[in-house]
């Protein structure tokens, strides 16, 4: 492990000031899941590590049913999983966040270091692109606020600037639903998964009314696959309908070759399992 | 006298675990000790132009530097072991690389810190000039003349090719109704033990004393390659608690051991070293990826009457451990069948890949395969069910002892009685009904049955047979020892000659010594850990579940009992009767029915240390007694002769596998719906150890078949250094292995006992590849290759072959 | 530069100067001497370090010994009072739930917190619990007894 200095800053505008003293020598932590593995193999090599840890309600979990859920960047994985609002009224959350690696990371990995990670491996983003949530990006120049999926850049790139932390996920009442969530792990549950797929759907007799679908483990970024979402939009959910809505997902993704599986497999996987995921979706909307 | 043997009994490593107590060689700590940090190469085959520390050095933290210049210098290569007898050439294989690597992460210097931070950044430090080689990855890419050569002076990559032939198998194979032909193929992977290497070195250069601490399994390999390499005489090794070992710590280690100890002689310090994951998973051995052409002479009934197959074996950028994979074919050469005529050829293959070593039934499990496999395309070219074709090639129990081809003997055995166990708990023809019916809604259910023996203990002269040129055995059957001791306070201390990495030696030889004692295994200690000074061991010594059964057992049977009769005869002493009138019960020494004739362990513990007055004149002062077991039934065939006859090891047990599957036939995900084994394991000491080595041996096999591997990139980069990326399965995916006993003792062993250690590891890849290959029936697919990953049984059932991208 | 941190360790507290990065396993091995907690991948994958932090249970290896300042850190040596063994740990003796004994005190810490937050798992929850605590010894079998073992004796007793 490299040799760096560890701030532990109180408020946000401590943060703000020790991010501009440090510059690109600094890296925040939060729950530190990712960061520190990335430090022992000196893939990044801060000379600053500032601590998220003392800033007062940064884990705070809210809602309102006017303005739906407000997730603190600070809030654990497990403490969403188990909120028992996240439960009640985001039930496709509850079961993303259960599947998040294992409780020991759950415990100690926070939304915000996921999201800020860029890692399109990783299962929260796709879920939450699929609720529509936006997030909130602050600096000691102000703050402003994103759709997630115009949040995502590139692998490990994100919108945030030099300066700039996530501090807070805004997620919608929920307007669709139905929903589904499938991470595909062939091998160990606490692997990353090969294919994510989250999903939510309102549907009328049958017809689709409203959709969302995005992807994760098979691009460089989690992505909204909007045109498999064309399809099905405004149309009686049929198997043909449903399986058209893969075949298009397949073309929106761009998987690479890995441990898990080749390209191919992956996007025929994305094929079965969009397909799977709005099944599932559909009989909850019954 | 089994109150014990055959019991559940107490845990004896149980407690000191469970509270965080047990000693491993991380947590020693000695003044003034260093931290090692291992120089390894990141390129597959290199030239090393040079290598300067000169940076690392400025930092006074950094104690002491291991280059190439100095491993060629101030050591000497490791005497080429029986792995190596069949090269043409002798290839010098130092504790590094010298001149060329061979692999990524092998190995070539070392450096020591104050604090391992520094030693870390050290490493970085030390400058490295390579000049890159093609890599070698590929077997079959390797064997062409147009390939890069690992090592110059074979001039080639077949390092090494022989074979040899039992009975008449060009007869066979004329006579023959039909010849049932497959290729098939067993991939990378290892046991993975979750603690990994870990090494105190501390040289003493004014008494030339060297003591090494060694997370190793056998300690002769330490041992011997201490004195090889650094020309000691004076090396004590001490092994404390392993943390796991299924032969991933016999071999590769003594490198390591020889690093960190040139390291402690350089700078006048105790130095210790800890591997890290990555560097595990790239460079602490591979079980070997094998290749099999075989071909199969049966008879139009399903007779099997010959086997013939060639092997390749990828060995990895090593010559040490060449045919290891491929010589072990002896052991089970023969598996259950009757079969008398069988051939083989081996070609092992050198590549950039890391090195092979001895994994959990080394290359048994590839020899189970072709057998299982064979036997499944048996059935289907003959239109046969797979269990008939099994029941009518197994040897029957009255045949027992039964002499093989190749001169194993098998001690005992009802193999179709653990079938027919097995089919009748799995209720067989009633699955087969549920299969159809299920198969009709569209499910993909498979079921596999396997049968396979497990041999046990151990015969180095059985690489003889395969280098007919070696004049000298190496070594032949096995030798360990054990000591017992009877305390002046009455309670009893054992000294294994093995150490322990998790067989429960400490718990198993209680309940052995405790019955023939007449005492209590809790008032029985083991000295733990393994110390080469004190320990009375010999080649055998290994925490190894294939070894213990038979040499330690023996060892601890030979000493209990010598100790028993110097018991009997100090108490008849002063009982004033004759031994032969005396029984002893949980520690006193009594003439049966007296309420005065008798005397409890702790009275003749003091007599025996203390009294002289009161010890006969014919008897040894001190209660203890040492004893070195061999097997006393080695012969014939202990060494091979012109026949090329011989023992690979001495005691079969066996065990009948199901294997029930779901296949999903659009994703090509697997699911074990159940998987259960009917086991021969002999007489059984400890029921829940046992079926511990059981349970543990068949999971990893199951999730060898089902996708853990390495895999290399085709420039020979390993891809999978961490758990995640190599694929380990977690309890969520294990399947709950179910174990039933049905026991043939060993008439040739102390206890009737036998082996289980590698176990359930032998046949398991092969049952999972029947069940899948069963499942996918309506696809009309053959499986061959391991492992099935989704992906790849997804191609299976879809028919769509993969172009070849990696390479296992 | 070092930090001086204040961390209580199994009811004691302790304060230490450590540098930045040094990691919560090692200098709960290191520096503190409890060398129950075991190292076995240092990346999060293997569970043997898992610990108790502020009563959540977390790998050490993926936690700074500095960001332990002020907390509560339960570790393997934590459980057993007097040599009276806690109940999962009796669990584990009993169904020989552990061979080599490396993965145990990270399998037991994980227990142990499981039982508390649930006290009557079915198999299925505990084979979950359990999936970042890798064993390549048991196969698992005899630890998910040792678990419903040890969840029946505390809705007995």
């Amino acid at each position: 492990m490299i040799k760096f200095e560890y701030l532990e800053p109180t408020s946000l505008q401590e943060t703000f000031g020790l991010l501009e003293k440090h510059g690109d020598d600094a890296r925040v932590i939060a729950g530190g899941t990712s960061l520190l593995i990335m430090m022992r193999q000196r893939l990044l090599m801060p000379k600053v590590v500032i601590s998220l840890a003392r800033i007062p309600h940064f884990d705070r979990i809210t809602y309102d049913a006017a303005d739906g859920l407000r997730i603190g960047a600070g809030a654990r994985h497990r403490d969403i999983e188990l909120s028992a609002i996240v439960k009640e009224h985001y039930p496709i959350l509850h079961e993303t966040f259960h599947k998040v690696a294992q409780p020991r990371i759950r415990n100690m990995g926070t939304l915000g270091g996921n999201l800020s990670a860029g890692d399109p491996l990783t299962d929260p983003g796709a879920s939450l692109i699929a609720l529509d949530a936006e997030v909130t990006l602050s600096s000691s120049g102000g703050q402003r606020t994103l759709p997630l999926e115009e949040f995502f850049i590139d692998y490990y790139e994100t919108a945030l600037k030099p300066g700039e932390i996530l501090t807070e996920i805004h997620v919608p009442p929920a307007q669709r639903p139905g929903w589904a969530h499938i991470k595909f792990t062939p091998r160990s549950v606490e692997d990353f998964a090969t294919v994510g797929v989250a999903i939510t759907l309102q549907a009328v007799n049958g017809t689709c009314k409203d959709v969302r679908l995005a992807l994760n483990s098979v691009a460089s970024t989690i992505v909204r696959a909007k045109r498999a979402e064309a399809v099905l939009r405004g149309r009686p959910a049929t198997d043909a309908t449903l399986r058209e809505m893969g075949e298009i997902a397949s073309t929106e993704v761009d998987p690479t070759d890995d441990n898990r599986g080749s390209s191919d497999y992956k996007r025929e996987m994305v094929k079965v399992l969009v397909r799977r995921a709005a099944q599932e979706a559909l009989q909850r909307t019954t | 006298m089994d109150n014990f043997i055959g019991k559940r009994t107490r845990s004896k490593e149980g407690p000191r675990h469970v509270t965080g107590r047990g000693l491993y060689t991380d947590d020693f700590r000695l003044p003034g000790m260093l931290h090692a940090m291992i120089l390894r190469s990141p390129h597959a085959h290199a030239r090393i132009v040079s290598v300067d520390p000169g940076e690392a050095l400025k930092n006074p933290n950094v104690v002491a530097v291991v280059t190439p210049q100095d491993i060629k210098q101030t050591t000497k290569p490791f005497k080429p072991g029986r792995y190596a007898a069949g090269l043409k050439r002798s290839i010098d294989e130092y504790a590094g690389a010298t001149e060329k690597v061979r692999y990524v992460g092998e190995p070539f210097g070392a450096v020591a810190a104050r604090d391992r931070g520094t030693a870390e950044d050290a490493l970085e430090q030390i400058q490295v000039e390579y000049e890159p080689l093609r890599p070698v990855v590929d077997v079959r890419e390797a064997m062409k003349p147009s390939s890069a050569v690992l090592f110059d002076e074979l001039g080639t990559n077949l390092a090494w090719n022989g074979s040899l032939s039992y009975g008449d198998v060009e007869g066979a194979f004329k006579s023959a109704d039909r010849v049932v032909k497959e290729n098939l193929k067993i991939h990378r992977y290892s046991s993975t033990p979750l603690e990994p290497f870990i090494v105190i070195a501390s040289y003493d250069a004014a008494s030339k004393r060297l003591t090494v601490w060694v997370t190793a399994q056998v300690p002769e390999v330490i041992y011997d390659g201490l004195r090889e390499a650094l020309g000691l005489q004076d090396i004590r090794v001490i092994i404390p608690d392993v943390g796991g070992g299924f032969g991933q710590k016999i071999h590769l280690i003594r490198k390591y051991v020889v690093l960190v100890s040139l390291l402690s002689m350089k700078s006048g310090r105790p130095v210790k070293w800890v591997e890290d994951r990555s560097e595990h998973m790239m460079a602490g051995g591979h079980a070997c990826a094998q290749e099999f052409e075989a071909e199969m002479a049966v008879k139009n009934d399903g007779t099997v009457i010959g086997l013939r197959f060639k092997e390749y074996d990828d060995v990895g950028g090593s010559i040490s451990t060449l045919t290891i994979h491929f010589t072990n074919k002896l052991n089970n050469l023969s598996n259950t069948y009757r079969v008398r005529n069988i051939a083989l050829e081996g070609f092992a293959v050198v590549t950039n890949k890391c090195p092979v070593i001895p994994n959990r039934g080394i290359g048994k499990p590839g020899m189970c395969y072709v057998w299982e496999r064979m036997m499944d395309r048996v059935a289907q070219e003959l239109n046969l069910t797979p269990i008939e074709v099994r029941r009518k090639n197994l040897i029957q129990p009255d045949e027992m002892p039964y002499a093989t081809p190749s001169g194993n003997v098998y001690d005992s055995g009802d193999y179709p009685g653990l079938l027919q166990g097995l089919l009748e708990k799995i209720e067989y023809d009633k699955l087969r009904e549920e299969q159809r019916r299920e198969r009709e809604k569209g499910r993909l259910i498979g079921i596999g049955v396997v049968i396979a023996v497990e041999p046990g203990g151990r015969n180095a002269a059985r690489d003889m047979a395969i280098f007919p040129e070696m004049k000298e055995p190496p070594g032949s059957g096995g030798v360990n020892g054990a000591k017992i001791k009877l305390e002046k306070n009455g309670t009893l201390s054992l000294h294994l000659g093995s150490p322990n990495c998790g067989q429960a030696h400490e718990t198993t030889t209680a309940q052995v010594a405790a019955d023939l004692l007449g005492t209590t295994p809790d008032k029985i200690s083991t000295s733990i850990p393994f110390d080469s000074d004190l320990s009375p061991w010999g080649v055998a010594a290994a925490n190894s579940g294939n070894n213990f059964h038979l040499y330690d057992i023996g060892a601890i049977h030979g000493a209990a009992t010598r100790l028993r009769e110097k018991v009997l005869k100090l108490a008849a002493h002063n009982l004033q009767v004759d031994p032969s009138e005396l029984t002893i019960e949980d520690g006193v020494v009594k003439v049966p029915g007296s309420a005065t004739k008798q005397i409890t362990f702790a009275e003749l513990g003091r007599i025996a240390y203390n009294n002289q007055h009161l010890i006969p004149d014919d008897l040894e002062a001190g209660l203890e007694a040492t004893y070195y077991y061999t097997f006393p039934h080695a012969k014939p065939n202990l060494v091979p002769g012109a026949e090329r006859l011989v023992r690979a090891q001495f005691t079969f047990s066996a065990g009948a596998h199901a294997a029930i599957v779901e296949v999903d036939k659009n994703t090509g995900a697997v699911h074990v719906l159940r998987y259960l084994i009917v086991g021969d394991n002999g007489t059984v000491i400890n029921p829940d150890v046992v079926n511990g080595q059981v349970f543990g041996s068949a999971a990893h096999g199951i999730a060898v078949a089902l996708g853990e591997g390495f895999i290399y990139s085709p420039e020979g980069q390993p891809l999978t250094v961490t758990y995640l990326d190599y694929g380990k399965c977690s309890a969520a995916e294990t399947p709950r292995v179910e174990v039933m006993h049905r026991p043939s003792p060993s008439p040739w062993t102390a206890l009737g006992q036998k082996a289980a250690g590698e176990g359930a590891a032998i046949p398991s890849p092969a049952a999972l590849a029947s069940a899948v290959e069963d499942a996918l029936t309506p696809f009309g697919v053959k499986v061959c290759d391991l492992p099935l990953t989704p992906e790849a049984v997804w191609r299976l059932a879809n028919h769509n072959p993969e172009s070849e991208r990696r390479s296992y | 530069m070092k930090q001086t941190i204040r961390v209580t360790i199994n009811g004691r507290l302790y304060e230490e100067d450590v540098e930045p990065r040094q990691l919560l396993a090692h200098f709960l091995r290191d520096a503190i001497g409890l060398t129950g907690t075991h190292v076995g991948c240092v990346v999060g994958e293997c569970g043997a370090c898992s610990i108790l932090l502020d009563g959540k249970v977390v790998k050490s290896c993926l936690h700074l010994a500095v960001q332990a300042d002020g907390r509560e850190v339960t570790t393997i040596e934590g459980l057993a009072k007097d040599g009276e063994l806690s109940p999962i740990q009796e669990a584990f003796v009993k169904n020989y739930a552990l061979q080599c004994g490396y993965c145990t005190p990270g399998m037991i810490m994980t227990s142990h917190a499981l039982l508390r937050d649930n006290p009557n798992p079915s198999e299925e929850e505990i084979r979950k619990a359990l999936a970042g605590n890798l064993c390549m010894c048991t196969g698992y079998v005899q630890i998910v007894e040792a678990v419903k073992e040890a969840a029946r004796g505390s809705k007995n007793g």
